[in-house]
């Protein structure tokens, strides 16, 4: 009820999805990492952001669903987005035994960490801004 | 997370530290017996090394499943999509680390050494070494040691987020 009212109308489901995406995505890294001397292993992949700007893409139709037997059409929306790990076809042996590049895995890695943080420090923000409203304050730079 | 538990990047990452330890310990072992003439079964000690393989967790791949979900074509520019959270073209994802198969006796025969005067020379003269190489043993180490670092690394990562999550 109150995140209808509330939380839905900020940022903070777009940013929930942005942490739910780092984590998943850190996770199959760390699991591509485990892996790195497992002949035959292939890396997997987490696709989110291009399922995101679709779900964020305002020029685009969105159909409402009032029944659950109801197809989704257009765009999906946020709550819909979710990020997914799959096994990207890729018959290159990078390593020689698998397909994991762990320079690749390691910078990947960095990216996923970096992401989270910026999502925790958004979502931060905005409930500091939640507060700030609540309260009838103005926000201290 | 939409997968597994929370603490699940952790137990991947400690699942390949683990397994780069044993590696390790394989690869002490064949060092430390490089020279070993006999074994408990007969002959020289043998070279023995980790086969490891992938760890598969059955939750993930019924999770990530969306094969029976409907998914729309769209063949014109102008159609409306039907989304579908299936991936066509890519095969689902499963994956819990990495666990180790078996510990296995290399099938190299023993190198033969020519010295009459060892105990277990045969008629010929010629000692049964066991086949290590101390070479790839030394190589093989330094990859398990740099793949044990990524491993802690990824670790800390994870850590690193999970802490970083209790700041919200």
């Amino acid at each position: 009820m109150l995140s209808e009212l509330l939380f839905n109308k900020t940022d903070l489901p777009v940013v929930t999805r942005s942490l739910d995406a780092a984590m998943l995505r850190s996770r199959v890294i760390a699991n591509n990492i485990a892996n790195v001397n497992t002949p035959g292993f292939r890396r997997g992949e987490v696709s989110f952001e291009k399922e995101l700007r679709q779900a964020m893409d305002q020029t685009s139709l969105q159909g409402t669903q009032t029944d659950s037997r109801h197809l989704a059409l257009g765009r999906p929306g946020i709550g819909a987005v979710a990020p997914t790990a799959y096994t990207p076809i890729d018959p290159t042996q990078a390593s020689g035994i698998n397909n994991v590049d762990i320079d690749n895995e390691m910078a990947k890695l960095a990216e996923a960490q970096i992401q989270y943080n910026y999502g925790i420090k958004f979502g931060q923000e905005i409930f500091k801004k939640i507060n700030a409203a609540i309260e009838g304050k103005s926000i201290s730079p | 997370m939409p997968l597994a538990g929370l603490f699940s990047g952790l137990s991947i990452s400690a699942s390949g530290m683990r397994a780069e330890r044993i590696r390790q310990d394989v690869i002490s072992s064949n060092l430390a017996n490089a020279e070993t003439t006999r074994s408990d079964k007969g002959g020289p000690y043998l070279r023995q090394f980790v086969v490891v393989k992938a760890a598969a967790d059955e939750r993930d791949t019924r999770l990530v499943d969306k094969d029976g979900e409907l998914a729309g074509a769209s063949t014109q520019p102008d159609h409306l999509p039907i989304p579908s959270s299936g991936l066509p073209r890519h095969e689902r994802f499963s994956g819990c680390g990495v666990a180790v198969a078996e510990i296995r006796e290399d099938s190299r025969p023993p190198k033969l050494v020519y010295d009459p005067s060892h105990p277990d020379a045969d008629a010929k003269g010629y000692v049964a070494m066991p086949n290590v190489n101390v070479v790839e043993e030394m190589t093989d180490m330094i990859s398990a040691t740099r793949a044990y670092e990524a491993n802690v690394t990824a670790f800390n990562a994870t850590k690193g987020m999970l802490m970083q999550g209790l700041q919200l």
